[in-house]
């Protein structure tokens, strides 16, 4: 088991908690009555990671193109950096780094010259958010670096592998180093090099004081990153919790051994329930647990506090709607 | 995936430990906002772009529909200006379509494209005496420059200018263009008209200016105009617009209809023409099939046709006898067996060809055609007005049967 | 890199689509047409037969420099809408089947702007393809097909002489009237271009409304409908070499596609600024 991601935690406290993403019954309705996203409260404070988890298919792409004016809500409230989407987009979008649904550049370009360009499209930028057009063609190489592009920035993005647009995506959304990331499926087609990469530069990115709004579908990706879960079924958001408070200990410790049954007739009734080798134990201090097993001559394979894990939970949460509210 | 070694019972492990916010069970939504950037916006803009369509399909109407203001005054008057108008100076950019399309062949060819198809003219007219008429093509055009000592006709694409000798008063000849601009037209069709013929009509827009209109309705059963819708500039008198129903009233036969007007006189420099250096320079004779009929002495054709007179015969031009009264005129003259035969089988490709007992007969808008069969008639007659196929046929039937 | 940093946002779209290699073989190919004729010309010196050929084009054995407007009447018909309607098509369809349309609009670019914007590249395009075709014309025909001294007046359509200076301002005022002829195309192209995400059907759309004007215009029972064509005063381009110009039909031909590119651009928005991306 790994620890919370470190620093998001300190860096969000000396801040204000302030709420970066907020929408209040956001509805999206497709033709043909489709409900592909139903009712949603978001909340993302400032300085989370949040992870937004679901199927494929569950309204995780159409939540973030709502959240970036890019589909138009049916009906609903949304906020993002404390304004109104999509009527505030002019002045909400240029804070907002975006990576949704794959990354996309116009293939007969370099990598570089299609970061100039997407930056040049823009209106020209206001303040210290990435200053203006003279120094673009050297944001767009810092922005190379940081994700690992800088040796092949020159070359023509056709012939780019599908890593390397991924990361060439992500430089997009960074070259002006925005308050907010929104970044739907940021390691798809990357190695696990590259995923720990991300995973590093996205870390040190939200040390810095960045949110960052991650859509996923892969649960190892949110567990190690995020700070705050989301969780979307079908549409409806069924859990919205700090990671921390998920996956706090349950109070019981677990116990396998291979002499298992001594160790349950040992315990008696702390025993609430036995798998083999492995037993559960409740109120027992780990510590004190492990002193009395081996103390009578048990043999102790591994003995630690009970954590949920995201994957139990998910399937929990994703179940119990199923069969509550057939479709 | 997950690195966690060890396997929970999902049923032990505590289902309330967490206290998380669940999405609303029930599908009503809390608040239920709709913003003018959703739903509303896309039916407001399609509005504007309804509008927008709405506003220029009707514009044009409008401006046609749009009252042109009380008649300017009696018929029989306003005959008199449009009569009196023939030297009035003018230019403008004239329009004219014919109901009817045919082959092409030599020399009807470019009569039937006249009458057959769309021609635009542009004219400047400083009098009878000086004026020039080009007749547009999409690649080139043909000018026609009238003066005193005859005319000049220019033909881009062929670079080549004809000049002809002027031309006696009421000739027989084929139609050009110029005879399709409104004024000339009007006048052709309005020379003879009696009074009691002619009704007014309504005002109109033509070419942004106020016409009045009159109508004349001939009356004559065997001729090929049922009715004839001329419409005068108010300013000057000028026939600005002129519809000739043929026995379909509903829709013109030939209509001719300025598209820009401008009364005042044009400039002598804009009607003066020097051919180009390069250009060939021919001297015409007139049209051929004229001269052919006409060239013949006159094969003993009666004073009275149909109860039409004859008119008087034009200097070498005997074999072609006129008749006729206000817009009902027709002429008849034998062919050369030669000239019979190539015209025959021109005519026997056209669509509207039909044939009648006593030969071949073509209508062109108004005006028809019949060439006859000398094993009927006994000599080619070539007969041509404004008379409807019976009437062709029966002025055939009138004429004398010499010796072939 | 830096001659593209230092536009401006106006530019990125031209910058956009003139790197593109496929704009600029649309131009060659363009180019290819009137060159071809030019070289059988001068290897047959066959001119066609008057009335049957392009405007121009029996008159360009005689003077080389005419070939430059004989050109435009070649590729006017067919070659330069096929050209704008694909590259006009492309412009928003395309950048949606890339992908890059949702990063150009979370950039952020508003949708109205970039609708202008593009309207703007493709307007900029068809100005490059008219001057490119004039020029081109022009070379092939004095080198190919005689070189008459530049001095010589050229002999309007109405047999008077006009001088070089009369000649050069007509033909810029021609280039300026077929570049505007061609926007209505670029405009109904640009419309279904924001209607679908596959540029193919948006560009076989504005060709199908092409060939259904042309077609129309040859129609005489369309007539009531053929003013409103909006292929109906193309080749009026030509009034302008007559003596005097007869502006009648190029004001209507202005006027209709103005009518043409604000009810397009104006649906094109319509849609566009409401348009679920999806893409």
């Amino acid at each position: 088991m790994r620890s919370a991601p470190p620093g998001s935690a300190e860096s969000a406290a000396d801040l204000t908690p302030e709420v970066v993403i907020h929408t209040e019954g956001l509805t999206k309705l497709f033709a043909g009555g489709v409900r592909a996203v139903d009712g949603i409260d978001l909340e993302v404070q400032r300085g989370d990671v949040y992870g937004f988890l679901g199927a494929n298919g569950s309204g995780k792409t159409t939540t973030v193109r709502c959240l970036l004016g890019l589909v138009l809500a049916t009906s609903g409230r949304i906020e993002v950096l404390g304004e109104a989407m999509p009527r505030r987009g002019a002045s909400v979008l240029p804070r907002v780094g975006a990576l949704v649904e794959g990354p996309a550049a116009y293939g007969h370009l370099s990598g570089h010259r299609n970061l100039v360009l997407q930056d040049a499209s823009g209106r020209r930028p206001q303040g210290q958010l990435g200053g203006g057009r003279k120094d673009r063609g050297d944001r767009a190489t810092e922005a190379l670096a940081q994700v690992g592009l800088g040796a092949v920035g020159s070359r023509p993005v056709r012939g780019y592998s599908l890593g390397m647009r991924q990361r060439l995506g992500l430089a997009a959304a960074l070259m002006r180093q925005p308050e907010l990331l929104v970044l739907d499926e940021p390691t798809n087609g990357l190695d696990p090099q590259g995923i720990r990469e991300i995973r590093e530069l996205l870390s040190a990115l939200n040390r810095t004081g960045t949110t960052i709004f991650l859509s996923s579908h892969l649960l190892a990706e949110v567990e190690q990153l995020c700070t705050r879960i989301g969780l979307l079924d079908r549409g409806q958001l069924v859990l919205q919790e700090p990671l921390a408070r998920l996956r706090a200990p349950t109070g019981r410790v677990v116990v396998v051994s291979p002499d298992a049954a001594r160790a349950a007739a040992l315990l008696g009734g702390c025993v609430e329930h036995r798998d083999g080798e492995r037993l559960l134990v409740k109120g027992a201090e780990p510590a004190v647990l492990n002193a009395r097993l081996v103390s009578n001559g048990i043999r102790v394979s591994e003995l630690g506090p009970e954590r949920r894990r995201l994957e139990d939970i998910v399937e929990e949460r994703t179940r119990r709607r199923s069969g509550e509210v057939p479709r | 995936m997950f690195l966690s070694p060890q396997k929970l019972d999902l049923r032990s492990a505590g289902a309330g430990a967490a206290v998380t916010r669940t999405a609303p069970q029930s599908p009503t939504i809390p608040v239920r906002v709709t913003y003018g950037d959703s739903m509303g916006g896309r039916t407001w803009r399609s509005g504007v772009v309804l509008a927008l369509v709405a506003a220029f399909a009707v514009l044009p109407l409008i401006v046609r529909v749009l009252p042109a203001g009380p008649p300017g005054g009696e018929a029989v008057s306003l005959l008199a200006r449009v009569r009196g108008s023939f030297e009035q100076p003018y230019s403008g950019f004239a329009e004219s379509t014919g109901s009817l399309a045919l082959p092409a062949g030599t020399d009807l060819a470019d009569v039937v494209s006249l009458l057959g198809g769309r021609t635009q003219v542009r004219v400047w007219w400083r009098s009878s005496r000086d004026w020039r008429a080009d007749t547009l093509t999409p690649t080139g055009e043909v000018d026609s420059r009238t003066t005193l000592s005859g005319s000049m006709v220019w033909d881009y694409e062929d670079n080549r200018v004809l000049l002809t000798r002027p031309e006696p008063a009421g000739a027989v000849r084929l139609p050009t263009s110029g005879d399709l601009l409104p004024p000339q037209l009007a006048a052709r069709l309005l020379s003879e008209a009696a009074p009691e013929l002619v009704t007014s009509l309504p005002s109109r827009w033509v070419a942004g200016r106020r016409a009045d209109g009159l109508r004349l309705t001939p009356g004559e059963a065997l001729s090929t105009i049922g009715r004839v819708d001329v419409w005068a500039d108010r300013e000057s008198g000028v026939p600005v617009a002129v519809d000739v129903f043929g026995t379909d009233l509903r829709s013109p036969a030939l209509s001719t209809t300025f598209l820009d007007f401008s009364d005042d006189a044009p400039a002598a420099a804009t009607t003066a023409f020097t051919p180009p250096p390069d250009a060939r320079v021919r001297t015409r004779q007139r049209f051929n099939l004229v001269r052919a009929v006409g060239r013949l002495p006159d094969q003993g054709l009666p004073g009275r046709l149909l109860g039409f007179d004859r008119a008087a015969p034009l200097p070498d031009l005997e074999g072609i006898a006129r008749y006729g009264r206000g817009v009902t005129q027709f002429a008849v003259g034998a062919l050369p067996i030669g000239t019979a035969e190539s015209l025959r089988a021109q005519l026997q490709v056209a669509a509207s060809a039909r044939p009648l007992p006593e030969g071949i007969a073509v209508s062109v808008g108004p005006v028809g055609l019949l060439l006859t069969d000398p094993a009927v008639t006994g000599r080619a007659w070539l007969v041509t007005g404004t008379l409807t196929p019976d009437g062709l046929a029966r002025v055939a039937a009138a004429l004398p049967r010499g010796a072939a | 890199m830096i001659g593209s940093s230092d536009r401006g946002a106006e530019g990125v779209e031209l910058v956009k689509l003139f790197s593109r290699r496929r704009t600029w073989v649309a131009i060659l190919l363009l180019n290819l047409l009137p060159t071809t004729v030019a070289v059988l010309l001068a290897w047959t010196g066959i001119a066609p037969r008057p009335g049957s050929g392009p405007a121009f084009l029996a008159a360009v054995l005689a003077n080389g420099s005419l070939f430059s407007i004989a050109a435009l009447a070649i590729v006017l018909p067919l070659f330069l809408p096929i050209a704008v309607a694909v590259v006009a098509g492309e412009s928003v369809a395309g950048e949606a089947e890339a992908g890059t349309l949702r990063y150009l609009l979370v950039r952020p670019v508003g949708r109205t702007r970039l609708l202008v914007r593009k309207f703007g590249a493709i307007t900029t395009f068809v100005l490059v393809c008219v001057v490119s075709v004039v020029a081109v014309g022009y070379v092939v025909g004095r080198l190919l097909l005689g070189n008459a001294p530049l001095s010589t007046a050229m002999i309007s359509l109405s047999g008077s002489a006009l001088s070089p200076a009369q000649v050069a301002w007509r033909s810029v005022a021609a280039i300026g009237f077929i570049t505007v002829s061609m926007l209505g195309v670029a405009a109904m192209a640009l419309f279904l271009s924001t209607l679908t995400d596959s540029p193919q059907a948006a560009s076989l759309g504005a060709l199908a409304f092409l060939i259904g004007s042309s077609l129309l215009l040859t129609v005489d029972a369309a007539r009531p409908l053929q003013p409103y064509l909006p292929t109906r005063y193309w080749l009026s381009f030509i009034d302008l070499y007559r003596d005097p110009i007869l502006w009648s039909n190029l004001e209507r031909g202005l006027a209709l596609q103005g009518v043409y590119v604000v009810v397009l651009l104006a649906a094109a928005w319509a849609n566009f600024a409401t348009r679920d991306i999806t893409s």
